[in-house]
């Protein structure tokens, strides 16, 4: 038992081996394991064998999984087994189809003649008499409801078989099948639709009747577009039968949050629903998604979606107000009935001010109407590429907001914050979940803060856009402002899980040591999850270390690992979040924009920033090595639509890096470090610009400063970057390659190489540190565009003494390109040197 | 290794666990034509009996689906013995009838031998037994298991391959024999 734990431990981490190698390699490794034990090599090699065809094999046993939920009832061809039987007095025809409610059978009346459709709940032995009762009933006066908008139910009987309900049938398609095939709808066609339901949800209503179960799959869409309510008051039935919920399963993700936590189900639970469904309309995805039905519950329970004028550039302001409005986890903070959400519906469709004001993704309808009013200016400040200046940070006038009244007005879960004395008391545990609106004004702070979790910051500032969707920067009133006046050390902000930060201006002081917005763990296996929308940091200081890590970012992300010494513990495990949107970073000196870097083991950092202006540096790393070996980490960054740019003034006057990458490293210290291995970073960069640094993108599976017994070598570190329509500008400088691109923490005031790209699988400082083993750095580049002929680098092992002597150079370090040198030259432009035929995958 | 914050949340998983358990014989008892027994519609409830209006007994939700994974494990396992058992003895007749509505669409065989095979990983490697058990009892993705275990996802991706591997060679034989 013992042998053969062992005998497995030996064969499978031969089999991890073996898979990162190229398939002479593999063989050659396969004859050497051979010869010393024949046995494993078997075992090994019938893994490998099996390991191709494992999916299929595999696959009839995901009995867990969401998709394989029960179909028997729904494949059966006559599920109740009555076609060609009377069932009162209807001749059963065929039958048409199943959902969640029911079955649905075609049936000939055989007292009026005419071809109805049956719809029998699903059986199920364990409703109760009085239960039954009360659905007839419910569905009797359901059926009373005489509304266009509502399906007309001719009777309900009761049969052998059951309850069932004898409906017209209906021509057309259900609103889910009509989405299904179309997508999102333009936003006209589905206010249309949600109007017309809304309209019957009212009639009911006022007749006291709930649907509790409203989704697109319950709408019929006529071929007219006349839409239709279908089975109203059903969902009761299931009540007792299914979950105590009042959900159907597999239909959450439009349940409410009440509904969901068993509170009183009234007509605004029915809002709700309308709230999800016009997400999904207009957008073509739903408010609160999940794999698992626990993490939509979560979702609903806890998360507030994008506004949808995120996900479809074509809706207006009003539109995320209304659906904001229907999505408030509160039922009171809801529209209180469909008749004033139908008001507001066709104010909407008339172009009119909405009635109800809402608390979260507010504001964007004044403030949009300021980006229009503003445009030719905004628009002219992004023309320039990289000749940025966007409204000067140190404005000064600012009437400073300070105060001795600590005591912030409450109302609900809103405060409203007027001065710096009560933001920093506004700051403190006890205020979880609350939302802090901060007046316009500039709040001076002299220490650094920390925002509790999950607080809500909320400015009054008003973001200004270019032609090209990106922000360009704050209007200058009203505009909130919150400014480190101290030159005391430490990050500025340091936001908790859940935190949000929206609509407002941070702004560090200048020649201070620190950085401005900071997300960090806390602890072994912290979760900490931060959202950034519409605000500006400014950080007008450079890139530093200090003894507790690296200093001058906008924004620094770091799973930490304080062990410099020896007592505490690395926050192993730990998971940090961070999105941003439509924001701004500036770093006038030369400083950083974002830096994400884990410094812990089995961690992972995923940061995610959409069309947001970034000035300055940037950096990740999957892990580093401080004292404590950092292992099988991760940092996933998703970049979509943002523009990286160098703000410094002489751009050939520093190596500067637009984006610094690396798989996995040592800190740069001479310190005695353990292996640094299994790290990864993935980047997904879709129509990015970099934009006027000596590098554009810097890319490096690992990173080794000092030899042994010092540093020990990384191994199998890993980069995965995709760049799909990225465009990179670098200046040009008339150049002497000084080969120290590397060292680029401290600007170079010297003339240094200018790259698109420099892409090395393994790098190490010098000849005599060896470079470490299975460090890997794989690159798909699609619509890329460079600018022309630069000193771009490609390399398997690289150093900033080149040439590195082959003892040196370690075995298994891979620069893999996708694809073939042709294709790379049709999909990619200006990219000249472009990368050896060698590195491409398809070549071997 | 020992965090005291992790035997914390090691300890309530008895508990909790029983009452999961409870819960799902409870339901296919009550109604053996109820086809709400999958992880979805068990863990669902689960979830907002234990977790949301409890308090805090588990504090991700990638420990609690974890649990749910072993979870169904047991029950699908006691429900394919509970149908041999019945074919071996007579008056199986109304069993087998209702068979297919116990657990609709799972192939009962399968899961004997998953459960089987996995016994033996267990042995070899419990980590990676139990990354198997949630994937394929549990239905919870790649990111999940690697929550619910604490690693990383690239050592979850790892491990699991070489146990699908594993697995595969394992369910081959065990089809032919």
């Amino acid at each position: 038992m013992r042998d053969d734990r062992e005998q497995w431990l030996r064969a499978r981490s031969l089999f991890d081996e073996l898979l990162e190698l190229d398939s002479s390699k593999r063989h050659e490794r396969l004859e050497a394991i051979g010869e010393e034990d024949p046995v494993i090599r078997k075992a090994v090699e019938r893994l490998l064998v099996a390991d191709a065809g494992s999916d299929a094999a595999l696959s009839d046993y995901l009995f867990g999984s969401p998709r394989s939920a029960p179909q028997t009832v729904m494949r059966s061809r006559d599920p109740l087994g009555i076609i060609g039987e009377t069932v009162s007095h209807f001749r059963v025809l065929d039958y048409l189809a199943a959902g969640g409610m029911g079955v649905v059978y075609t049936a000939e009346d055989l007292q009026l003649g005419r071809t109805v459709a049956l719809k029998f709940p699903l059986p199920d032995q364990n409703i109760d008499r009085k239960v039954k009762e009360r659905f007839i009933n419910e569905a009797r006066s359901a059926a009373s409801l005489d509304h266009p908008n509502l399906c007309t139910v001719y009777e309900i009987a009761e049969a052998e078989h059951g309850v069932f309900l004898a409906m017209p049938l209906y021509p057309g398609e259900t609103l889910k099948d009509h989405i299904a095939r179309r997508g999102s709808l333009p936003p006209d066609e589905a206010l249309d639709i949600v109007a017309q339901v809304i309209s019957g949800l009212a009639s009911a209503h006022a007749a006291g009747i709930i649907h509790r179960d409203l989704k697109p799959g319950n709408v019929m869409i006529l071929p007219d577009g006349t839409a239709k309510v279908l089975d109203f008051g059903l969902a009761k039935i299931r009540d007792t039968s299914m979950t105590k919920s009042n959900v159907t399963l597999g239909t959450i993700a439009y349940a409410a949050p009440e509904q969901i936590r068993n509170g009183a189900v009234d007509a605004r639970t029915d809002l709700w629903a309308i709230g999800v469904m016009l997400y999904e309309l207009l957008t073509g995805t739903l408010p609160f998604r999940g794999e698992h039905e626990i993490s939509i519950l979560h979702a609903i329970l806890h998360e507030d979606p994008a506004p949808p004028s995120v996900l479809n550039e074509k809706l207006s302001p009003p539109f995320d107000d209304l659906i904001s409005a229907l999505l408030q986890k509160n039922p009171a903070d809801r529209y209180q009935s469909a008749e004033e959400l139908l008001a507001d519906t066709a104010a909407l469709k008339r172009g009119d001010v909405l009635a109800h004001s809402t608390p979260f993704w507010s504001r964007t309808f004044h403030r949009r109407r300021a980006r229009r009013a503003m445009l030719p200016l905004s628009a002219a400040v992004l023309v320039g590429a990289g000749a940025v200046s966007w409204i000067a940070y140190n404005r000064s006038g600012t009437e400073s907001r300070g105060s001795n009244n600590p005591a912030p007005a409450l109302i609900g879960d809103t405060a409203i914050i007027t001065n710096s004395a009560e933001l920093v008391a506004a700051l403190v545990p006890a205020n979880r979940g609350r939302h802090m609106r901060l007046r316009a004004g500039a709040y001076d702070i002299n220490r650094p803060l920390t925002v509790p979790d999950g607080i809500t910051l909320q400015g009054e500032s008003v973001m200004l856009f270019g032609t090209d969707g990106r922000p360009t920067g704050f209007s200058d009133a009203p505009r909130t402002t919150i400014r480190m006046t101290a030159d005391v050390g430490g990050d500025v902000l340091t936001l908790g899980n859940g935190v949000t930060i929206r609509h407002i201006e941070i702004v560090d002081l200048q020649g201070r040591s620190g950085n401005v917005v900071a997300v960090a763990s806390r602890r072994p296996r912290d979760s900490v999850s931060a959202t950034i929308i519409e605000s500006v940091i400014i950080n007008p200081n450079v890139l530093t270390i200090g003894a507790g890590g690296a200093l001058g970012r906008g924004l620094h992300i770091s799973t930490r690992n304080p062990n410099m010494g020896a007592a505490p513990l690395p926050d192993n495990g730990s998971v940090i979040t961070v999105r941003m949107l439509r924001s701004v970073i500036r770093s006038p000196a030369g400083g950083g924009g974002f830096f994400a870097y884990n410094f812990s083991a089995n961690s992972k950092i995923s940061l995610a920033i959409n069309r947001s202006v970034i000035g300055g540096s940037n950096e990740a790393n999957g892990g580093v090595s401080r004292p404590d070996a950092v292992h099988d980490s991760e940092v996933h960054l998703n970049s979509q639509e943002n523009v990286y740019v160098n703000e410094w003034e002489d751009r050939c006057a520093s190596a500067l890096l637009g984006w610094n990458f690396t798989g996995g490293s040592g800190a740069p210290i001479p310190l005695t470090l353990p292996e640094t291995t299994r790290n990864t970073l993935r980047v997904h960069s879709v129509d990015d610009r970099i934009d006027g640094f000596t590098t554009g993108v810097l890319a490096t599976g690992s990173r080794r400063f000092f030899a042994a017994p010092l540093n020990a070598a990384p191994t199998r570190n890993h980069i995965e970057l995709q760049l799909i329509g990225t465009k990179i500008s670098t200046p040009s400088c008339s150049s002497t390659d000084k080969g120290d691109g590397y060292t680029t923490d401290l600007p170079v005031a010297e003339l240094v190489a200018v790259r698109d790209l420099e892409l090395v699988g393994a790098w190490t400082r010098k000849s005599g540190i060896a470079a470490g083993d299975g460090n890997t750095l794989r690159v798909e580049l699609r619509g890329v565009t460079g600018s022309g002929t630069r000193a771009n680098r490609f390399a398997n092992v690289g150093s900033s003494s080149e040439p590195l002597s082959t003892q040196f150079q370690g075995t298994g370090n891979r620069l893999q390109l996708v694809g073939d040198p042709q294709s790379f030259a049709q999909n990619n432009r200006g990219i000249n040197p472009a990368p050896d035929s060698r590195f491409f995958s398809s070549q071997r | 290794m020992a965090d005291p914050r992790a035997d914390a949340v090691d300890r309530l998983i008895p508990v909790v666990y029983e009452r999961l358990r409870a819960l799902a014989h409870q339901r296919l008892a009550a109604s053996p034509g109820d086809h709400s027994l999958n992880t979805t519609g068990l863990v669902h409830e689960a979830y907002l009996k234990f977790v949301e209006s409890s308090g805090t007994a588990i504090e991700s939700r990638e420990h609690f689906l974890a649990m749910a994974a072993k979870v169904m494990r047991n029950v699908l396992v006691d429900h394919a013995r509970a149908r041999i058992a019945a074919k071996r003895g007579g008056g199986a007749a109304l069993l087998e009838l209702r068979e297919e509505s116990w657990v609709t669409g799972i192939d009962l065989d399968r899961v004997e031998d998953l459960d089987e095979a996995l016994k033996r990983l267990e042995r070899l490697d419990e980590r990676q037994a139990q990354m198997i058990e949630q994937r394929y009892f549990g239905g919870l993705t790649l990111e999940e298991i690697a929550g619910a275990t604490r690693l990383s996802l690239a050592t979850v991706k790892r491990e699991l391959r070489s146990a699908r591997a594993w697995l595969a060679i394992e369910l081959g034989e065990t089809n032919r024999a």
